[in-house]
């Protein structure tokens, strides 16, 4: 069994919610000790957000919670108590990094800043990822998401002209800016450290990701003037492209032709239609020219058939086509997914399972997968404090009686 | 450029061979911007993303693709013909001093070539390769076509996008080749960080199809728990106040959380005059259900009530006006902004983040959007403009690999760089 690559890392894990514990879970997945610190005052609310979340029963955690923290420890340390505070310091003074995904500035006020922490471990390595950057005039604004993503001008850009934009599909930032972002910041700050001996503080500004997913959006316009607006499913580049309405309730087919070759073989998938051999649907300029047209002649012939239909005979002609997959679809109908065993099942205590994807790289040497359970509220308390921190029997009870862990 | 800090990036030593297309040359600009000297390897004629526009002034030209401009800052630039025999011994030469290679080729195209990992890895067994497809290496769906919209309608994004009851959405910005190139970066960085403990590469296979499934999770959670399918939102709130609201120059996205914030709010109102009854304790009280067990706060008639009160009052406000007063009583107001608002945002005045990137053939210096994240001991930079065609052929080629002018010309001329 080839050892996991991440193995010998520790990270004291002040994330919660969505965007930050994705991050620390890449690195958990690969071997890393992620050690999430939560208490009474402080808990990660994603454990129980029913029904937004709902909760499996067997579980003990949200469907939510499960996805994002998966090969993660979780302790519970109040550190408004004195001896709270001192022990997390001497968790971090054994940690290589330390991460958090609150609002600018909550580190500092509980005394955790880099400042002092950098005073724990010289060679420490700190992650903040608030919503907008230290300084600047709203540098203390708060926002979920959504919201940060609409802020992005991403929202502007996804839907159709005449509408208001709609959001770019999940939660964006915290699906995939942020914590891949993340996860890229601390994986180049551990090579560096190797490399050097060296830590540093690292500050992720969700916003300031979230604008650089814009592609040329930001140079067109302080080069051409162009404001990118709405398109809808059209593409510059050639047509058609678009979904399309197949057979079925709310069942759609995905479709991009830009060459000749393609528009050739979706022709022959369709059967050669006559109105396919009209000499204005020849060339690529002549396909966008007359593309309202050609739009409704395509989702007439797909409106017919069911959409696994119209991507097999489309992908069998070589032209991409993809069913509109739902969450069944990606749980039971994919058998690419199931060939790559993308789902894991994880198994809890109280005999519950939920599934979680397996993210979407493979190393042939050192691979990673989700292999336990997202922590149940404080299951690691003992295994933290008496062997990590050494606490002796006498010292963890009188320390549970006096509050300190919760 | 405005920084001539010269600082080292925290990737700085790590060199990188850049063959990837729209898959993954995000992910080399990431690695390019954080110090890595990353080579991009182009076609002889030119990378074919130089072919895809904006172009700068509308002025269709290889060097002027700002598709090509914002994806290759901070790189050099080598022609190089795979095709021919030539153009492979140059480039088993070049993996010699290579430590990471990115491609996205399509399944066993390198293998064709003789430059498999398999193969590479007996030239460098330090060699960490990167390859990025629709699909993955392996299973049934390997051979298929894909797209950014085609890639994120099979992995369940797609379905999410949009509103209910309406045609399924394409956000217009190829954010899935964004996001499989992020989730290639991680992986190779985990590959990069075994290889400082344990000395060797290996091969990272990466999967646009599983990268977009990891966005959808939510709706096979939704599935697994509740087998309920989960598609596009609904436009209409859960709550009163939260959501999209018009204003007197554009929108604001509205987060109302109980307490002090949505308080504020309440007294807002009160302030410019307006009339409510939200002081009633029900609204904020999650234990006021009806017998259907819906919180009085969420149930419709509720809701519209309380935004129509709210709707012609946001009207009132601009954007900048409504998010810079609620946010500094914490209540989330967040401008719903479109490219011009972003690029003018004072924030991001304040905090620097654009960059000007001078560039010989663009007499009005672009300016393009700046750091991801900010490292204190390696702070990120754009190294160097992006690279014209072959610019670093005479630098690598003869500089560092020591090949001769004459030997050079002859390549060239055989197409072989």
């Amino acid at each position: 069994m080839s050892k996991l690559p991440m193995e010998g890392i520790r990270i004291a894990d002040f994330t919660w919610w969505l965007a930050g514990t994705n991050a620390t879970r890449i690195l958990a997945n690969h071997g890393a000790e992620v050690i999430k610190i939560e208490s009474k005052a402080h808990p990660d609310t994603t454990r129980n957000a029913n029904p937004a979340l709902p909760v499996k029963p067997g579980t003990g955690v949200s469907s939510g919670f499960n996805v994002l923290n998966p090969s993660k420890l979780a302790i519970n340390l109040n550190l408004k108590h004195p001896k709270g505070l001192e022990l997390v310091k001497r968790l971090i003074a054994v940690s290589d990094i330390v991460s958090d995904n609150m609002s600018g500035g909550a580190m500092e006020r509980a005394g955790l800043g880099y400042e002092e922490l950098v005073k724990l471990k010289p060679d420490i390595i700190v992650i903040n990822m608030p919503v907008m950057g230290p300084g600047g005039p709203h540098s203390h604004w708060t926002g979920q998401g959504d919201q940060i993503t609409a802020a992005a001008g991403l929202w502007h850009m996804t839907g159709y002209p005449d509408k208001l934009g709609v959001g770019p599909g999940s939660v964006l930032t915290d699906w995939s800016g942020v914590p891949y972002h993340a996860a890229t910041a601390m994986l180049a700050a551990l090579h560096y450290r190797n490399k050097t001996g060296k830590g540093q503080h690292i500050v992720l500004s969700q916003y300031e990701t979230a604008i650089d997913s814009l592609g040329t959006a930001i140079l067109d316009y302080t080069t051409n003037g162009r404001v990118q607006t709405r398109t809808g499913n059209r593409s510059p580049y050639g047509a058609p492209h678009g979904v399309y309405r197949c057979q079925g309730d709310d069942r759609w087919c995905a479709i991009a032709v830009f060459s000749d070759q393609e528009w050739q073989g979706l022709c022959r998938a369709m059967g050669d239609p006559e109105w396919s051999r009209e000499p204005k649907f020849n060339t690529a300029l002549g396909r966008m020219d007359n593309v309202d047209e050609l739009e409704r002649l395509v989702e007439e012939w797909t409106s017919e058939r069911s959409a696994e239909e119209v991507m097999r005979s489309l992908q069998e002609q070589g032209v991409a086509a993809a069913v509109v997959q739902n969450g069944r679809d990606l749980l039971e109908n994919d058998p690419q997914l199931k060939a790559v065993d993308h789902f894991v099942s994880l198994r809890y205590p109280e005999g519950g399972e939920m599934f979680v994807g397996a993210d979407s790289f493979k190393l042939s040497a050192t691979p990673g997968r989700p292999r336990m359970h997202a922590p149940l509220w404080g299951e690691h308390n003992e295994y933290v404090f008496r062997e990590i921190l050494h606490l002796s029997e006498e010292e963890y009870a009188e320390y549970e009686r006096d509050g300190v862990f919760e | 450029m405005t920084n001539t800090d010269s600082s080292e990036g925290v990737l700085e030593g790590i060199r990188v061979l850049d063959l990837a297309g729209p898959m993954g040359v995000y992910c080399g600009k990431l690695w390019a911007d954080m110090g890595a000297d990353v080579i991009k390897v182009e076609p002889p004629a030119g990378d074919p993303m130089r072919s895809l526009g904006p172009f700068y002034k509308d002025e269709v030209h290889p060097e002027k693709s700002l598709y090509f401009f914002h994806y290759n800052t901070s790189k050099r630039s080598i022609t190089l013909n795979l095709n021919t025999a030539d153009g492979r011994e140059l480039f088993k030469k070049l993996v010699k001093d290579t430590d990471i290679l990115l491609e996205t080729f399509p399944p066993g195209y390198m293998n064709d070539l003789g430059l498999g990992y398999t193969q590479l890895k007996e030239i460098n067994p330090r060699l960490i390769m990167t390859s990025i497809t629709p699909f993955g290496q392996t299973g049934p769906y390997r051979e298929y076509k894909s797209s950014d919209l085609v890639g994120q309608a099979l992995s369940g994004w797609t379905n999410t996008v949009g509103n209910v009851g309406e045609r399924p959405t394409w956000p217009a910005v190829e954010l899935g080749y964004h996001h499989v190139s992020i989730s290639a970066s991680a992986g190779t960085l985990i590959a990069l960080y075994h290889r400082d403990m344990a000395g060797e590469g290996q091969h990272v296979d990466v999967s646009m199809h599983e990268a977009g499934a990891m966005v959808a999770a939510s709706t096979v959670q939704s599935w697994d728990v509740r087998q309920e399918i989960t598609s596009r939102r609904q436009a209409t709130p859960n709550r009163g106040g939260w959501g999209i609201f018009q204003c007197k120059d554009g929108y604001v996205y509205s987060v109302t959380r109980d307490g002090p914030p949505i308080n504020f709010l309440f007294k807002w109102l009160n302030e410019d005059g307006i009339e409510h009854d939200f002081w009633d304790p029900r609204w904020q009280d999650p234990a006021a259900v009806d017998d259907q067990g819906v919180a009085f706060r969420s149930q419709p008639e509720n809701i519209e009530h309380m935004n129509s009160i709210l709707r012609p009052w946001f009207m009132t406000y601009t954007m900048l006006e409504l998010a810079e007063r609620g946010q500094d009583h914490h209540l989330s107001f967040i401008p719903y902004n479109n490219i011009k608002d972003v690029v003018d945002d004072p924030q991001l005045e304040a905090r620097n983040f654009f960059v000007d990137i001078e560039h010989p053939l663009m007499k009005d210096t672009p300016r393009d959007g700046g750091a991801p994240f900010n490292f204190s001991e390696t702070p990120w930079r754009i190294r160097r403009r992006p690279p014209l065609i072959g610019e670093h052929n005479l630098e690598i080629y003869a500089g560092e690999l020591g090949y001769t002018v004459e030997q050079l010309a002859l390549l060239k001329a055989a197409g072989a760089i």
